[in-house]
């Protein structure tokens, strides 16, 4: 559980309405409330900031970074329950096994 | 004598002085009428003078009780039997002088009665005998003295008749034991048994200095006569009464003088001359009168039991009871006997002093019968009593001042005010009279009647007795039996009429009316006033006053207030039970209330008002309260589930509604509680739970709580509050207003605070509303001075518009707004200016935003036109420095790009006009031209130091944003005529790639173009797909040239090379062409510390060797 | 590829270059770096 996340986005989290897609940026599992969607849409602008000034910072592109980032998020931060999107588009939920990953990650 | 009449009516407390003082009044008037107490003494009779005038009556009129002569205890009569008894003697004495025989004869018949007498026989005559020295009884202390007797003798055929005596030095001695008269010796002439009554002798008398002294129980009686005159016709004497001290069942009179006349007209006696006494005192009758004097002239009847006269009286002081009398005097005229006496007195001067009432000028006038039977008397009298000048103490009528200070604040206190100044003078100076007509049996029985009664004051007030009044009293004691009906008036009065019955037993009911009563100021009705008592018992009452008058700080009109309570004496106590109380209007400053109708109930089961010896305490309470009027002239409507009210704590009040102003856009107010206490300025509370909105104000209040002050007229109110957008989609955030300082005064409501967030505490903005109540006006300034945003503090804190939108805001915002409002709505205008503020937005982060915006409907969050903005750089994915943007917000958080400039790589990026929709979420489509790029300035921003590129291109880079990014669709650049070269400097990294790949590169090292077009498309911070084609190729400048070049120069070549890589990485793989450096040191290096698991690690990579490990 | 001849047409060269490296292996530790450093956010 990642600590300093904001209850309602642990929530969205937890309950599947929101997922890791493998571009490093978070998508809608099922159409979010607007509340839901103004909280993820805030977050993934604080991941593109994030990712634009690491990006700068070791010459890469924005997407690449985020990419990159997807798949460590995909692989290593989300937990068995939460859900995935594969590199087919596809929602899966995260089980014990090993995710399905983009296949640019390492 | 007489209590004083006094009549003060009061909102709070009603004195029932009235009916007590009048009570007072006929108990004293009539008090005197006593039964007889237990050892029978004769009651003095109502009138003290009456009374004295009795007593007088009884010592010195003859009262000959007709059956028992000489008996009976009334001495006077005895006197002038002694004296007629001298006569006779004289006689037989004279006849003896005419000769021996006549002496031998008087001589035995004295021996015959066992006379002891002496006498010197001095002549005989004819008609004339003379004796001198007579002495009869004990020579010692002899019965009879006399100088010398002369008597007349008249022959005619019937023998020798007496016909005058003239007698000299006469001295005889009485005295009256055991009921009878005896004159020692002379009784013998008496004839004990004759039966008939007393007869006068046919005589002529004449009598110089002839004393006389009798003995009585009740004092020694000196008499001295001179006189003479024919005793059966006409006979006048000189007579002088003297007595040291006559003392008669209880009463004692010392020095009694009388010198008068004493004529027998045809044998009735008749006394004239004045009567005096040194004073007269009847101690168990509390009776004292001092220097009494009477001036006689009564005619006595021939058997003395009858008379008929008159008395003039007079006496210095006469002191009955608590009573005293001065000076007074007067006439009496008696006509009658002592059963009945018809009598008419007139007491025409007196001072009456008789605590509390002093009345320097009494008359009397009274006419009637009185009478004595057995040692009781009645009486029956009409007539009138006056009293010119009364006056009561100051301070009997209880003190007014109390009063007046007491009802000063109540609608009714100016009508006191006036009122006091006459009812407390009212006692000061009077004129009464009371026309009466009373009567007493010999059973004790007493009564009276008032026919009318009138007191006129000095100070205008006048009392007036309407309907006949009776009075009587009983073994119970006292009832009255007409009811009083009393009328008050006067110049600074209500008329008033006070009706007043004695019901069973001492219980008093009556009924009060006032008539309308008004001065300038209050006007005052009781259209009735029921009350029902016990004098110095508890009362209680019911009735309506009809009141209009100022209150503290207003006035109400139209009051109609039932007045229903007890009063035990000392305190009034109204209200045990709930009250509906109207009123036509009430006003309180400038808040009116309409009329309306209040339900009042006790609080806590105790009655709702009390008032007594000095102290106030009203409390009440009122179930849902509902009332309308006007604040100044706005239209305004209260109400309030429970007001619960007192005056020592103030009023509490629960579920308050307010709504003030004109019907559309009225300011209303709801507070859970309000309380508030009078103190000596003004009322002072607090109110919680407030909520509400000011007119056509877009903010509503909300969680409002502080303390509030109405002081002359104005209010003022410092409270925290909550304030939130009246919007359905809140364009902003609740704040919290933690020190709202707001004002009403004449109609205008002002308010000044500070704007806080409620999360940080963070100060927004400062406040200041004004907003006219009157004709729903106003506006409000909002001054917001550098404002910081940084991570703690976010705009989303402030308004939701902005989550999804900005984030990670970090910068100063400062500017101020004006919200107005009237009848044609609201407008609102402001301006907001930021300087180098960083933000991060869906297209990218921006840093360095510059700009100031003007809004022309700052609530609508809409600009004028041209607002500018600068930006230091914002990348979409490649950084554009230095932007320009040219704007305009519109409704419906839509922004319209009027241009934006970027100077990009010696030339321009110009984006096109459009308009953005931040409200929906859609993709919005930006066109940017490219005008005059310089390849060469372009590439130097990448130091890539081994490549040039030359030629100056323009194109379109259409794009289109969304949540995601930006990416651009369909781009083209297309190189200037003149074309350019694209050239590598440097050697490529890879020496070993095979002859062809030199030759192209070698070839390729240096190329010159006619014209490069380049097709842009894909995401802008990701993969972008370009197309480029060179047409017109030559070899560069740089280029090996050989044969084959050279030939080939001519050939038109199109190379057309679709480049599929981000436009970074692009530029990146060639750089890594031939930098090896830049790309093998960033992957080879990793892939090999990979292989190896513990290469050296770089600085920058520490923290994370662990991870590494655990996830690759 | 190149031919010597002297058409009168241009000559068109088509060539495609499809420029995808993998070069995710480097940003392994500025992936952990960004992560770790905004843990609100991911």
């Amino acid at each position: 559980y990642q600590a300093g996340r904001d209850p309602a986005y642990q929530g969205a989290r937890e309950s599947g309405l929101v997922g890791e897609k493998a571009d490093g940026y978070l998508g809608f599992v099922t159409p979010p409330s607007p509340a839901i969607k103004a909280l993820v849409d805030d977050i993934n602008i604080k991941r593109k900031a994030a990712y634009s000034k690491e990006a700068l910072a070791n010459g890469a592109t924005v997407e690449e970074m985020a990419l990159r980032s997807g798949c460590r998020l995909i692989a290593e931060r989300t937990v068995a329950g939460e859900k995935y999107q594969t590199p087919g588009g596809q929602w899966k939920t995260r089980d014990a096994g090993k995710p399905e990953l983009d296949s640019r990650c390492p | 004598m007489a209590g004083a009449m006094m009549c003060v009516i009061s909102l709070g407390g009603i004195h029932l002085g009235y009916p007590f003082a009048i009570h007072r009044l006929f108990q004293d008037f009539f008090g005197s009428i006593k039964p007889l107490d237990a050892n029978g003494i004769a009651t003095p009779s109502p009138f003290p003078h009456l009374a004295l005038m009795q007593d007088a009556a009884d010592t010195d009129l003859p009262q000959v009780s007709a059956p028992e002569p000489f008996r009976g205890r009334r001495w006077k009569r005895i006197i002038f039997a002694a004296v007629a008894l001298l006569f006779v003697s004289l006689l037989l004495i004279a006849w003896g002088q005419r000769n021996s025989i006549a002496d031998r004869f008087v001589q035995s018949a004295l021996e015959s009665r066992d006379v002891r007498a002496t006498y010197q026989i001095d002549q005989i005559g004819f008609r004339t005998q003379r004796i001198r020295n007579l002495v009869i009884g004990d020579p010692a202390n002899p019965d009879l003295t006399a100088k010398q007797v002369e008597v007349d003798v008249a022959l005619n055929f019937s023998g020798a008749s007496l016909r005058d005596v003239r007698a000299q030095g006469v001295r005889l001695h009485g005295r009256y034991i055991n009921g009878k008269l005896t004159f020692g010796e002379l009784d013998k002439f008496a004839d004990p048994e004759s039966t008939e009554p007393f007869e006068w002798p046919d005589i002529g008398l004449e009598i110089k200095d002839a004393t006389a002294l009798i003995e009585t129980p009740w004092g020694k009686i000196a008499a001295a006569l001179n006189g003479k005159g024919l005793l059966r016709n006409r006979f006048v004497a000189d007579l002088a009464l003297r007595s040291s001290a006559i003392v008669a069942s209880g009463c004692a009179a010392p020095l009694v003088k009388f010198d008068g006349k004493l004529l027998l007209e045809w044998r009735q006696p008749h006394l004239v001359g004045p009567l005096s006494a040194a004073s007269i005192s009847c101690n168990p009758l509390g009776l004292a009168i001092s220097a009494p004097a009477f001036d006689v002239d009564v005619k006595l009847s021939e058997a003395l039991n009858k008379w008929v006269g008159t008395t003039s009286f007079a006496a210095r002081e006469v002191r009955y009871r608590n009573m005293l009398l001065k000076a007074a005097s007067g006439r009496l005229s008696v006509d009658g006997g002592l059963s009945r006496t018809n009598f008419a007195l007139a007491l025409d001067s007196a001072a009456l002093r008789s605590a509390p009432l002093t009345v320097p000028r009494l008359s009397l006038n009274a006419k009637g019968y009185a009478g004595v039977k057995n040692a009781e008397f009645a009486l029956s009298a009409r007539g009138d009593l006056g009293f010119k000048g009364g006056a009561l103490d100051r301070g009997s009528l209880g003190s007014i001042q109390a009063l007046v200070a007491g009802t000063r604040t109540m609608p009714v206190g100016p009508l006191m005010a006036q009122m006091a100044p006459a009812l407390e003078r009212t006692g000061d100076r009077f004129d009464a009279n009371l026309d009466f007509d009373m009567f007493r049996d010999f059973q004790g029985r007493m009564g009276a009647n008032v026919a009318s009664f009138l007191l006129k004051s000095a100070s205008g007030v006048q009392i007036r007795q309407n309907s006949p009044l009776s009075v009587q009293s009983s073994a119970a004691g006292w009832r009255i039996g007409a009811p009083v009906n009393l009328a008050l008036s006067g110049r600074a009065l209500p008329s008033a009429t006070l009706s007043l019955r004695q019901s069973a037993g001492d219980q008093w009911s009556g009924n009060l009316v006032i008539a309308p009563y008004a001065n300038g100021q209050a006007r005052l009705a009781v259209p009735g006033l029921a009350f029902y008592g016990k004098p110095y018992g508890n009362w209680r009452f019911d009735g309506r006053a009809l009141l209009s008058g100022p209150i503290p700080g207003g006035r109400v009109n139209g009051l109609n207030l039932p007045l229903s309570g007890r009063y035990d004496g000392k305190v009034f106590s109204l209200y045990d039970r709930c009250q509906s109380v109207r009123f036509d209007s009430l006003r309180i400053a400038n808040f009116a209330l309409r009329g309306q109708e209040l339900r009042l109930c006790p609080d806590a089961g105790k009655a709702m008002l009390a008032t007594g010896n000095g102290v106030t305490r009203f409390a009440a309470q009122m179930a849902n309260f509902k009332a309308s009027g006007s604040l100044g002239d706005a239209p305004l409507m209260v109400q309030s589930a429970s007001i619960r009210f007192s005056l020592a704590e103030g009023f509490v009040a629960r579920d308050v509604a307010l709504e003030i102003g004109q019907a559309d856009n009225f300011t209303k107010f709801a507070l859970a509680a309000l309380t508030g206490r009078f103190d000596s300025e003004g009322i002072s509370g607090t109110l919680t739970g407030g909520a509400g909105k000011i007119g056509a104000v877009p903010l509503l209040i909300d969680e409002a709580a502080g303390n509030w002050r109405y002081l002359n007229n104005v209010l003022t109110l410092d409270s925290g509050l909550k304030v939130l957008d009246a919007e359905q989609v809140d364009r902003f955030e609740p704040m919290r207003v933690p020190d709202m300082m707001l004002t009403l005064e004449n109609n205008i409501i002002r308010a000044i605070g500070n704007l806080v967030e409620p999360e940080t505490s963070t100060r927004i903005a400062g406040l200041d509303i004004r907003h006219d109540l009157g004709n729903s006006n106003g506006r409000a300034l909002l001054a917001v001075d550098n404002l910081r945003f940084d991570e703690r503090f976010q705009p989303n804190l402030l308004t939701p518009l902005v989550l999804g939108v900005f984030a990670n805001v970090d910068g100063i915002v400062s500017g101020d707004g004006r919200i107005e409002w009237d009848s044609q709505g609201v407008r609102s205008s402001g301006n907001v200016s930021t300087d180098g503020m960083n933000l991060a937005a869906a297209f990218g982060p921006v840093d360095g935003l510059t700009t100031q915006m003007v809004f022309t409907d700052l609530l609508g969050l809409e600009t004028g036109l041209a607002q500018i903005a600068t930006i230091a750089s914002v990348n979409p994915g490649i950084p554009a420095l230095n932007g320009t943007v040219r704007y305009q917000l519109l409704p419906d958080q839509q922004v319209r790009i009027e241009s934006g400039r970027w100077p990009f790589a010696g030339g321009e990026l110009i984006l096109e006009p459009t308009i953005l929709d931040f409200g929906v979420e859609k993709e919005r489509r930006l066109t940017f031209r490219v005008v005059g790029v310089d390849a060469e300035k372009f590439l130097a921003g990448y130091d890539f130091q081994n490549l040039r590129v030359t030629g100056v291109f323009d194109g379109t880079l259409p794009m289109i944003f969304n949540q995601d990014g930006g990416r651009i669709v369909g781009g083209a650049l297309i190189s200037r005529p003149g074309g350019g070269e694209v050239s590598y400097l440097g050697e490529l990294a890879y020496k070993d790639m095979g002859t062809f790949a030199n030759f192209a590169f070698n070839a390729l090292r240096s190329i010159r173009y006619t014209s490069l077009t380049i097709g842009v498309g894909g995401d802008l911070d990701g993969e972008i797909v370009t197309d480029i084609s060179f047409t017109g190729l030559q070899q560069g400048s740089g280029a090996k040239q050989n044969f084959i070049t050279k030939q080939l120069a001519r050939i038109p070549i199109k190379f057309n090379v679709s480049v599929k890589a981000e436009f970074l990485k692009l530029i990146g793989s060639i750089r890594g062409l031939y930098d090896p450096s830049y790309a093998a040191e960033r992957d080879l290096k990793f892939l090999i510390d990979q292989q190896k698991g513990e290469a050296p690690i770089p600085p920058e990579q520490l923290s994370t060797r662990k991870d590494e490990q655990k996830d690759e | 590829c190149v031919q010597v001849t002297a058409p009168d047409k241009p000559i068109v060269i088509n060539l495609n270059i499809a420029i995808r490296q993998e070069i995710l292996y480097k940003l392994a530790a500025a992936s952990e770096k960004v992560i770790e450093e905004n843990p609100e956010i991911f």
